[in-house]
């Protein structure tokens, strides 16, 4: 980041820049009370509402650096708690619109650093930074399959923006909702649902609370039972990492397609590998620490005292991507080795499977 | 038998050395597990003074037509400077502040108001003078390259020159730092082609343009009628800051008692010797509150050098613990007021200017 006058800086931005750097022009909008920002995109909480028990929607208004996003994409959410910024992706749960807000469905896990700050805390006023939007688990506008969400708890939020984006676009092709949460009272945007269901006839919602039984969880059989057709459609499925691969199991066969999106990182699988250390070299701070393979290197740096810029922790917001120089690497996510030389790593995924140097 | 007697001595104090060591680190421990939330707040403060600093300054010397205001305008714009390039860049450089994640106070990337650029800055001081304090040959802080401060630099007849030539570095002193990184002593020795000083400049020359037009021309041309006024305000800000920098600086590191160490200390250098170093070629100073930010907690600067990750307004609370070990553990602790200090220095200057051997003492005990 320098913050020296560049060419392609134009016109008024060009010229206060040559008075004041990007820091100096944030620290001076934020004092007079605005969102307003050189390059980083803050947004103000404008509403909100609770969705369901334990589920709320932040309405945010964010200032002009934030891109378009496309409906089931996500967002990275900074804060600043306890003095560390801590950053959580968040999918947009509302469809684009040119109305300039965006809104983010959050639930509330007591034992979740952000969600339980956000639930204490972010309420009319309160300014939030947001980043990076992404996420490619969008649908194609221009096909006209049928389209079956599936939807296990918080992934709902997602779907949610694509249906109601279908919704605005007059919903051109079927879709199918298929919802399933842990108990009657955690659904989300009931209300919504059923006003979306009255007002379209190829729309159907079917919500299942499974109550922690494993026979409600998703199944064919279920699907068949509930007369959901899998056969050539469009499937986006989002939910934990144990849901979508099921939803995969019941439905890819069948489907056209199939995309998903899981919310939470896989378990840090290590089984069949005997514990042992590895050596990393650090290159910029020129040091060498021992790490095991039965952790991510993000976890192993962070134990050595090691401070590495990180974000969502489960391989989403790249934050704590970085050079591997030399030395192979196993990517959780993937599931795949990675021996190539200055390859880019997502420390919170990958582990070491030999000797490592990281351009950190 | 003396041989066994001295072996044994020698021992117990390696001994001891590390014991000091183990010591120092467990400090550095107890000290990190505390940074958190007030370290944030704290550095947040120090970036809003500096911010509000800034704008009074300017806002004074755009009616500095009123000498009063002039006068005011100037100080609190030196102020601003001061605190920005000691308390907040030079310490968020060291990566002080990088556990807060924020990019705006990031170790690697914070660019400071100086015409020094900051990874120049990371180069030269974080790294070579922070793991070769005091080693001649290696820290180039030593004098800077055109000082001699130490009987141990060879001496030569234009040192003779010095006491006038360091009031000249003083008054330029960010411009001396700005350049360290070339090096210009290799290109006119012949050892660095004029090709290669000419690459490494082009980062200083862009980023010294940038301060140069910021300063003396856009900050001017804002105030119109007057400009001159502004003009004379900001070039006497940013010597007030170079005095000030120079002056801390200097009683860090040349004050009397300051060793200076050969390349042989490197060899096999234990936690517990690299910690007697850092002590031994450092000094602090003793003073007020507000002088000890203004100095950017550098009037620590034994505790800057055995900590140089932890955030520096911890310092204060940090140097009773070591002043605790070093007396525990027999080894000096050099502090003393800013007019103790830099009286040192400057008789260091003086002294150094003409040719001087080494009054032997006590050496750096290696075993």
């Amino acid at each position: 980041m320098s913050y020296i006058t560049t060419a392609d800086e134009k016109g008024l931005k060009r010229l206060i820049s040559a008075f004041i750097s990007p820091p100096t022009y944030d620290f001076w909008s934020r004092q007079l009370g605005s969102t307003h920002a050189w390059s980083r995109c803050y947004a103000r909480v404008i509403a909100r509402r609770a969705e369901s028990s334990n589920t709320f929607t932040l309405r945010l208004a964010p200032n002009g650096n934030i891109g378009r996003f496309a409906p089931g994409q996500h967002v990275n959410l900074t804060t600043e708690i306890g003095g560390r910024r801590v950053t959580r992706s968040y999918s947009f749960s509302n469809a684009p619109n040119d109305d300039g807000w965006v809104e983010i469905t959050v639930r509330h896990d007591p034992s979740g650093l952000m969600s339980n700050w956000l639930f204490d805390n972010a309420d009319k006023g309160t300014v939030l930074e947001l980043e990076k939007v992404f996420g490619a688990m969008t649908s194609d506008t221009f096909s006209e399959l049928p389209l079956l969400l599936l939807a296990g708890g918080s992934g709902i939020t997602p779907l949610m923006s694509l249906l109601r984006e279908q919704a605005s676009l007059g919903m051109p092709r079927r879709v199918t909702l298929v919802y399933w949460e842990r108990n009657d009272t955690s659904f989300c945007f009931t209300q919504d649902l059923q006003a979306i269901a009255e007002r379209f006839d190829n729309f159907a919602v079917h919500t299942i609370a499974t109550m922690e039984n494993e026979s409600r969880r998703i199944s064919t059989a279920q699907l068949t039972s509930l007369g959901v057709d899998t056969a050539g459609v469009t499937v986006l499925a989002c939910g934990s990492s144990a849901f979508v691969d099921r939803a995969r199991l019941c439905t890819a066969e069948a489907a056209a397609s199939f995309q998903s999106e899981a919310f939470t990182a896989r378990p840090f699988a290590v089984a069949d590998e005997a514990p042992r250390n590895f050596t990393v070299k650090l290159l910029s701070s020129n040091r060498s620490i021992e790490v095991s393979n039965q952790e991510s290197l993000l976890t192993a740096l962070e134990r050595q005292g090691i401070v590495v810029q990180s974000g969502c922790r489960m391989g989403v917001c790249n934050t704590c991507s970085c050079k591997k120089v030399t030395g192979s690497t196993w990517n959780a996510e993937s599931a795949e080795t990675d021996s190539n030389t200055n390859s880019s790593v997502r420390l919170c995924i990958t582990r070491a499977t030999s000797d490592l140097t990281l351009a950190i | 038998m003396t041989t066994t007697i001295s072996t044994t001595r020698r021992t117990i104090e390696a001994d001891e050395l590390e014991l000091f060591g183990a010591e120092i680190d467990a400090i550095k421990r107890s000290t990190l597990a505390k940074v958190g939330e007030a370290d944030a707040k704290y550095i947040h403060r120090v970036v809003k003074a500096v911010r509000y600093t800034e704008l009074l300054g300017r806002g004074f010397l755009f009616l500095g037509i009123f000498p009063p205001f002039w006068l005011l305008g100037t100080l609190l714009l030196a102020v601003s400077k001061i605190l920005e390039n000691m308390e907040l860049g030079h310490n968020v450089m060291h990566g002080q502040y990088d556990f807060m994640n924020d990019p705006e106070l990031n170790g690697k990337s914070y660019e400071w108001d100086i015409v020094a650029t900051g990874d120049s800055w990371r180069r030269t001081h974080n790294y070579q003078h922070h793991t070769y304090t005091n080693i001649r040959g290696m820290d180039d802080d030593i004098g800077y390259g055109i000082l001699r401060l130490f009987p141990e630099q060879r001496w030569r007849p234009f040192y003779l020159l010095q006491p006038i030539y360091a009031v000249v570095f003083a008054v330029l002193f960010q411009w001396g730092v700005a350049i360290q990184e070339l090096e210009l002593g290799k290109m006119f020795s012949g050892t660095k082609t004029k090709q290669e000083t000419k690459d490494d400049f082009a980062p200083m020359a862009h980023k010294m343009r940038y301060q140069l037009l910021k300063d003396y021309v856009f900050f001017p041309l804002l105030a119109g009628p007057f400009f001159l006024s502004v003009f004379t305000g900001n070039l006497v800000a940013n010597l007030i800051r170079n005095l000030w920098t120079y002056m801390i600086i200097f009683c860090g590191h040349f004050t009397a008692d300051v060793e200076l160490f050969p390349k042989t200390v490197l060899k096999n250098e234990s936690r517990g010797h690299w910690c007697q170093r850092q002590l031994r070629g450092s000094s602090n100073m003793t003073g007020s509150k507000f002088f000890h930010i203004l100095s950017g907690n550098l009037s620590h600067q034994i505790e800057h050098h055995l900590f140089p990750t932890i955030p520096a307004w911890r310092y204060a609370e940090l140097s009773v613990q070591v002043q605790a070990a070093c007396k525990k553990y027999n080894q000096p602790y050099n502090t003393g007021s800013l007019p103790r200090q830099f009286g040192q220095v400057i008789g260091r200057i003086l002294r150094h200017a003409f040719p001087s051997k080494r009054v032997r003492k006590k050496q750096l005990q290696r075993t």
